[in-house]
Parts: structure tokens; C-alpha cells; sequence
């Protein structure tokens, strides 16, 4: 892999990183000003309950953002179908609830003794009971994050495709102006040269000095265009 | 800005909303809030303590409960597109209005429901539901309007790309008819620089040649602007050429034809005869001060046609290769023809140049001259 795909592949990584921690972020706020009243009896919870909530949910939506980046990577350059996605989300979510409720558990509560924030809440819930709501929650806003993200890229490459194929039309238009330009240059309207020779033709049984000045003007109208059609590169110049 | 899509919507409705956007625009918050109602259904403690009816009743109600929500904010969000605003700050001012306003309708009437007076804790889970309805429903919003906008792209697309192939085929046809309007100038101008020069030297000659290129000139006007004509005319056309010459040439030029009456009646491509000929005259006989002959004969074999002109003029050799009223030939019979028709040059013995064009053996259209 050479340096600059490397840091391609860094910038891809670290751009689905950051989506799923903002995502993280949006859902844990959510969460906290979901459960704030309904806790409010219970004397309350303030800004240490975010900040475990924060890890909470970060956590696994970074899980699952990478899950599902892993799935639109295999494809590029070509976009993952709809069922992939759906897919890639739903294993994500469950794997990413798994994995982070496994690592909460051995640092914040083992380790640390801070707890969940579910046990500061006061809810009585079961390991199994959390996956579903944390997996399920991941499903349905990570879903919708991932068809949002799908959609804009879509969007981006339909109007990139538009502005190519505008581009290749006025292209054509253009090559069509010259084209007729150039053609009309090349063209000595025939209809006007018959017309022409055949008033010269009886001009010269009646009036034939006439008919000389009139083959005059003809002849260097002619030579003129023929300068003409040859600057203009219409013709090819032929040997006379 | 939006444009063409007004397909469907009143006179009275801005450009960007009409039916079929409503009823995908309904069909996803259908989808959304169905997948939003299955949450319960992942409580896992529900179905520890109660029985499977009594859960997928409480599903069916918690869905119908959303559903209002959803159609509330759905009603109010297809309700800004009758607000005519050209600013896009203002339209997602209003857009954020409408969930707010509709998620807080929808929310207020299953509460009230319940409770016919609201508390300040009743009032700050509200809140809290209504944030929720904003992420839920501004995602799917963008989702959405990127969907649309990448469809429009696409038409447009497909648009372009039909008037892209319509001008290419415009510029096919624009490129054969300069190919066949390029042979005469030249020598139109040489000729009347040539009956010019007679009449001063000898007027008897002179009117016989402009006599001659009238008579030409008759003869290939009506074809010029066509893709196929009869062998017999294009023969015509290269005697009145060649009578033309005659005069110029005088005893320099010996003519010959040898076309069978049969064959007189096929298709032909227009001037390629006479781009031979003018070829064979320019590049053969015109060079050599005793002149020489040109021989055109025709004949079938098999199913082509094979026309040739051969004269006893300077040769490939002395010509130095073929010029480019050759190259435009070979251009016009691939455009005509494709691959079946084709272009030969050979040394001729004693010398000078056979060119034999062959086409495929066709009865010429009826109408055409």
C-alpha cells in the first residue's frame, strides 16, 4: 500500500470513528433528557450521570460505525446494496452491545467501581435486557444514519454524473457549432453558382462585356472564400 | 432551486411539492414509525411477566400511538411546502417548527388522554419526547430530500445524455454533408478561372465549357443533398465533369466508359465517382504533358457492386500516396455502409492508378432522381 492510500484508508476510518461518536453523543443526550424526569423523584440525576452516559453510548455507535464501514469498504469503489447495510447494522449493533457491555463491565464497574449508569438510575436490568434496548436502540438511529449517509453519498455521485454528462453535452454542442461553422465556411451555395452560371451563359450571346465583369466578380468572390475556407482549415488544401 | 417538478401539484402549490413526493414522503414516515414501535417488542423483561397476546396488543396500541405522533409531524412538515420561501435558512427554520409543533400536538394528545392536567414533570417528559421526534424525524427528512434530489439528478441525467446522443447524431449528419458539400469549390474555381481565361482566348471554347459545367451542375444539384443515387447518373455526372475537362484538356484526355446496362439502375453513392474521377484527372493525367486515358467500367460480383477508374497517368508513385479527397471517400462509404462497402487502390500496367469502389448490390429507393 503505498502512502497516500494508507492515509486515505486512515482518513476513511477515522471519519466513520467520528460519525459514530457524534452519533453516540446526539443518542446519550436523548437518553439523559429521556430519563431525567422520570428519575426526578428519586433526588435526581445531573452532569456525573452524563458523563457516564457519554462512554455508554459512544462507545457502541463508534462499534457499529466501524462495522458498517467495514462493509462499505469491501465494496469500493462501488457502494454496498441496501440489504448489506441492513445487514452490516444489525450484526454491528448486537456485536458492538455485546462487546462494549463486556468492557464497561470490567472498567467502570470492576475496575474502576464507578457503575453503570443504569445502576445509578436505579432500574433493576438484566445483562440480556440491556442488549436488546442498546442493540435495538443502534438499530433504528444507526439505520437511519446509515440510509441519511447512503442517500447524501448517492446524491453526491448523481450530481458529480450530471455535471459530467452537462459537460459532455455542451461539448458536443460545441463541436456541432464548429462543425456547422466550419461547413458553412466550406460551403459556395451551389444554387446560387447555377443560378449565376446560367444568366452568364445567355448574358454572354447578349452582353458579353457584361458578362466578363459579372465572371470577374465571380471568380474573386470564389477566390476569396476559397482563402477563407482554407484558414479556416474547413478543407483540405488540394493541389490545383 | 427546484425546478420540472411540478408534475401533479395545484397552481397554488410551489414547484417542489406534488403527489408522488407526498406519497413516498408518507410511505417512509409509514416505515419509520413502524420501526419505531417494534422498541417494545425488544423489552426484554416484557416477556418475562406478561403473556405473548397481551404484548403484541400493547405493540399494536404503542404503534397507533406513534403512528398519530408521526402523522401529526408528517401533516405539518408536507404543510411547509404550500409556505412559499426562496431562502433556505428560513425553510429549515420552518421544517424544525414543523416537528416541533407537530411532535408536540401529537405527544400533548395521548397525554391528556391519560391525564387531563399536566404537571412540570409531565411537562419535561414531553420535552423529552420531543427531542427524540426531532433527531427521528430530521434524519429521516434528510434521508428523504437527498433521495429525491439524487432522483431529479438522475432524470436530468438521462435528459442530457438523449440530447447528448441526439447532437452526436446531429454532428454525423452535419460531418457527411460538409464531406459532400467539400469536393466542389475548388473546382468550381479552377473552372470558371479556365472559362474566364477562354473567353478572352477563345470564346467559341469557352461558352462549350461553361456549357458543359452548367450541364454539370444540373446533374449533381438535385443529388447533393442526398445519401444514395443510380450508378447512370453518377456516370452522367462523371461525363459532364469530364466534358468539362475535355475542353481544358483537349486531345490530352481519352475517355472511355464501359457500364452495362443493367447495372445502370443500382444504388449509388453520390460524387463517389466523381471523387475518382477529379482524382484520377488532378493526380494522373494532369501532370503528364501527353495526357493519357480513363477508362470507368462497372460490374457485378456476387452481390456487389464494384465500380472502377482506372487511368494511365502518373501513378501512386508520383502522386505520393492517396490525397485527401480519397480519405474523405473511404470516411463517406463507412458512414454509408459500414464495413460492406470498400475502397481499393492498385498500380495499373503499363501504369498509373486502378481505384475500384465496391458496394453492395441495391435497387435504388423509388422518388429518388
Amino acid at each position: 500500500m503505498t502512502a497516500v492510500a494508507t492515509a486515505k484508508a486512515g482518513r476513511f476510518w477515522v471519519a466513520r470513528a467520528a460519525y459514530g461518536l457524534g452519533l453516540g453523543v446526539i443518542v446519550a443526550v436523548l437518553e439523559f433528557v429521556h430519563y431525567a424526569p422520570l428519575v426526578g423523584e428519586r433526588g435526581g440525576i445531573g452532569l456525573p450521570e452524563l458523563a457516564l452516559l457519554l462512554p455508554d453510548w459512544c462507545g457502541e455507535f463508534v462499534l457499529l460505525s466501524l462495522v458498517v464501514g467495514y462493509a462499505e469498504a469491501r465494496e469500493l469503489p462501488r457502494e454496498p446494496s441496501a440489504l448489506k447495510l441492513a445487514l452490516a447494522v444489525v450484526l454491528g449493533a448486537f456485536a458492538g452491545a455485546l462487546v462494549w457491555y463486556a468492557v464497561l463491565d470490567a472498567v467502570l464497574r470492576d475496575l474502576l467501581g464507578l457503575g453503570l449508569f443504569i445502576d445509578r438510575v436505579g432500574q433493576p436490568v438484566t445483562w440480556a435486557g440491556r442488549i436488546f434496548y442498546h442493540a435495538w436502540m443502534m438499530i433504528f438511529f444507526g439505520g437511519l444514519a446509515v440510509a441519511v449517509q447512503a442517500s447524501l453519498r448517492g446524491h453526491a455521485r448523481m450530481l458529480a454524473e450530471l455535471r459530467a454528462a452537462e459537460l459532455r453535452r455542451a461539448g458536443a454542442q460545441q463541436r456541432l457549432a464548429e462543425l456547422s461553422l466550419g461547413s458553412l465556411q466550406a460551403r459556395v451555395d451551389p444554387e446560387y453558382v447555377f443560378r449565376t452560371l446560367s444568366r452568364l451563359e445567355r448574358l454572354y450571346e447578349d452582353d458579353p462585356s457584361g458578362a466578363d465583369r459579372l465572371l470577374d466578380e465571380l471568380v474573386s468572390f470564389l477566390r476569396r472564400a476559397l482563402a477563407d475556407i482554407q484558414a479556416s482549415g474547413a478543407v483540405p488544401a488540394q493541389p490545383t | 432551486m427546484d425546478d420540472s417538478l411540478g408534475r401533479g401539484a395545484s397552481a397554488m402549490a410551489p414547484q417542489w411539492i406534488s403527489w408522488p413526493s407526498l406519497w413516498r414522503g408518507g410511505l417512509l414516515a409509514l416505515a419509520v414509525v413502524f420501526v419505531l414501535s417494534t422498541q417494545l417488542l425488544f423489552q426484554f423483561s416484557l416477556f418475562e411477566s406478561w403473556p405473548l397476546a397481551d404484548i403484541l396488543a400493547g405493540w399494536l396500541e404503542y404503534f397507533v400511538e406513534q403512528l398519530l405522533v408521526g402523522g401529526c409531524i408528517f401533516a405539518l412538515i408536507a404543510g411547509t411546502g404550500f409556505v412559499p420561501t426562496r431562502s433556505r435558512v428560513r425553510r429549515h427554520a420552518l421544517l424544525l417548527l414543523a416537528i416541533v409543533l407537530g411532535a408536540l400536538a401529537g405527544e400533548l394528545l395521548l397525554m391528556l388522554r391519560l391525564q387531563p392536567s399536566l404537571d412540570a414533570s409531565a411537562v419535561a417528559i414531553l420535552g423529552s419526547r420531543i427531542a427524540r421526534w426531532l433527531v427521528v424525524a430530521g434524519l429521516a427528512y434528510l434521508y428523504f430530500v437527498f433521495r429525491r434530489q439524487a432522483a431529479e439528478a438522475v432524470a436530468k441525467v438521462h435528459e442530457s445524455e438523449l440530447q447528448r446522443v441526439e447532437l452526436d447524431r446531429q454532428m454525423t449528419e452535419a460531418r457527411l454533408q460538409s464531406l459532400r458539400s467539400q469536393i466542389e469549390p475548388h473546382f468550381l474555381f479552377n473552372t470558371l478561372a479556365n472559362v474566364q481565361q477562354l473567353y478572352r482566348t477563345d470564346p467559341g471554347r469557352g461558352r462549350r465549357m461553361l456549357a458543359s459545367f452548367v450541364a454539370y451542375l444540373r446533374t449533381a444539384l438535385p443529388r447533393m443533398r442526398h445519401d444514395e443515387t443510380t450508378l447512370a447518373h453518377e456516370v452522367d455526372l462523371a461525363r459532364t465533369y469530364l466534358d468539362v475537362l475535355q475542353v481544358r484538356m483537349g486531345e490530352r484526355l481519352k475517355v472511355r466508359f464501359d457500364i452495362p446496362r443493367e447495372l445502370a439502375g443500382l444504388a449509388f453513392p453520390p460524387l463517389a465517382l466523381s471523387t475518382l474521377t477529379e482524382n484520377a484527372i488532378k493526380h494522373g493525367l494532369n501532370p503528364l504533358p501527353e495526357g493519357g486515358e480513363i477508362d470507368i467500367q462497372a460490374h457485378r460480383e456476387g452481390r456487389q457492386l464494384k465500380v472502377g477508374v482506372t487511368d494511365t497517368g502518373a501513378g501512386l508513385r508520383a502522386s505520393g500516396g492517396p490525397g485527401a479527397g480519397i480519405a474523405n471517400l473511404r470516411a463517406r462509404l463507412a458512414a454509408l455502409y459500414g464495413g460492406e462497402a470498400s475502397l481499393t487502390l492498385e498500380a495499373n500496367a503499363p501504369r498509373g492508378i486502378r481505384a475500384t469502389i465496391t458496394v453492395p448490390i441495391r435497387a435504388a429507393r423509388s422518388g429518388q432522381a
